[in-house]
């Protein structure tokens, strides 16, 4: 076994001897301190911004629990603000709906509206028509038109306890008898769906003023529709000389493939009073 | 043999409601994918004409609670692209995939003129010119772009829910 080596006699006495001399003379002192400071300086700074960062992490480390709490409590006030939005938009398009609606009922001899949704579009390609989520138990009856704020939709045609099936003004089926809504001209006839989402107004003597642009409105004859609901616009005259009659093409007013709130019109007054029944509201109180 | 059906009727439900209530709302083109129509030809390709009827009869009755057209018109619609396409397609389909791709665009315009036929017959009013060429047509090409995705799955679906004894899946 090798003896264990120690620091030389030596060495350590010339040690102690120039701390002694470092003490006891001024100058040397300080000038030894400045030398040592200027090379522990830097290390120290390192050292100070490590231990501070280090305490930081532990400090962070300690709070992190709470942190995560409140990061899932502000997440949680975001969602629940968002879909506050979401809803306030909801309500701010219905009641424009509605304030439209009041402006319609002004002009047309509504009775009273139910407010239905369409819950499914036609699955047969070439008929034209929705399904809607209110029925008999609602008050619907076949034959009641069906409209939005913009204008005619279409009238009921089956009508089962709960749901009832709309056949759209688009449809080659449905006919509207209509007028131009014009004080010079007031030119009558008979709308009905081409097949290809528009209309074609058919009937109108040639004598009568037709131009592109103009407004077609519901006549109220044939009892279905009430007089003075928008139906479309004039997009298109055509005449033949040896025709009696004249025909226009006729956009449509109502998007029917992105209808959503409509109004089934259940009676209609012809007094211009009524209500607006909500979702799940009956118009009869015994049901 | 015909308790298999019961296997693709989910499916059929579903691709109905689906076509009907979610893809209109989705997609705001015209035309769109009969996917009922797709699963059932492709039923029928594989099963045969018995259970390509029985499929195409639960998608048609399904279809006909959610349309305004004369009740039993769907059934009868889906029910004869079922029969069709099981009578003639077992054989084609096992001599190339191509077939099933071009059953489901002739079964979409087969079932279209049936459809029509029956609405004339109803006593409603059709404009089959313009709806043939702006809608189903592009429908039928794309129920064949469906069926190359659909066909293979069906087939999976069938060869997992065949007994041992059951004919060879094509």
């Amino acid at each position: 076994m090798r003896a264990r080596q120690t620091v030389p006699g030596w060495a350590a006495v010339g040690i102690a001897a120039l701390a002694v001399l470092l003490i006891l003379v001024p100058g040397a002192a300080f000038q030894a301190e400045s030398a040592g400071l200027r090379v522990l300086a830097p290390i120290e700074a390192a050292l100070t911004g490590t231990a501070n960062g280090v305490s930081r992490l532990v400090e962070n480390v300690a709070q992190a629990g709470d942190l995560a709490a409140q990061n899932r409590q502000y997440r949680e006030d975001v969602n629940r603000l968002q879909a506050t939005i979401v809803q306030l938009r909801e309500l701010e398009l219905e009641n424009q709906d509605l304030r439209r609606l009041l402006d319609l009922r002004e002009r047309a001899p509504l009775g009273s509206l139910l407010s239905v949704n369409v819950i499914a579009q036609e699955p047969l390609t070439g008929v034209q028509a929705v399904s809607i989520d209110r029925g008999s138990d609602q008050g619907v009856a076949v034959n009641q038109p069906v409209i939005s704020w913009r204008g005619v939709v279409g009238r009921t045609i089956e009508v089962r306890p709960t749901t009832s099936k709309v056949l759209l003004i688009t449809d080659v089926n449905s006919a509207v008898s209509a007028r131009i809504q014009d004080p010079e001209s007031r030119a009558t006839g008979s709308i009905r769906g081409t097949g290809d989402g528009r209309l074609l107004m058919q009937f109108v003597p040639r004598t009568d003023a037709l131009r592109a642009g103009d407004t077609a409105i519901t006549s109220g004859i044939g009892g279905v529709f009430p007089p003075g609901l928008v139906i479309g616009r004039v997009l298109q005259v055509r005449q033949r000389d040896v025709e009696v009659f004249q025909e226009a093409l006729v956009e449509p007013s109502v998007d029917m493939r992105n209808a959503e709130r409509l109004y089934v019109v259940l009676g209609l007054s012809g007094q211009g009073v009524g209500s607006v029944l909500g979702p799940g509201s009956s118009p009869n109180p015994s049901r | 043999m015909t308790g298999t059906v019961l296997w693709v009727m989910p499916f059929l439900i579903a691709a109905v409601l689906l076509e009907s209530v979610v893809l209109p709302g989705v997609s705001g083109a015209r035309f769109r994918v009969d996917a009922a129509l797709v699963i059932v030809i492709g039923w029928a390709t594989i099963r045969g004409w018995e259970e390509g009827l029985l499929a195409g009869l639960i998608a048609g009755l399904t279809a006909d609670f959610l349309s305004a057209a004369p009740f039993g018109l769907q059934m009868v619609r889906l029910g004869t692209v079922g029969v069709l396409a099981g009578v003639l397609m077992p054989r084609l389909a096992r001599s190339s995939s191509v077939f099933p791709i071009a059953a489901a665009v002739a079964g979409s315009l087969v079932a279209f003129f049936v459809g029509v036929l029956g609405l004339q017959a109803a006593g409603w009013a059709v404009s089959w010119e313009q709806t043939l060429l702006r809608e189903v047509i592009p429908s039928a090409l794309l129920a064949g772009a469906c069926m190359a995705v659909v066909f293979p799955l069906i087939r999976a679906l069938v060869r997992r829910t065949l007994t041992p004894s059951e004919d060879a899946v094509p």
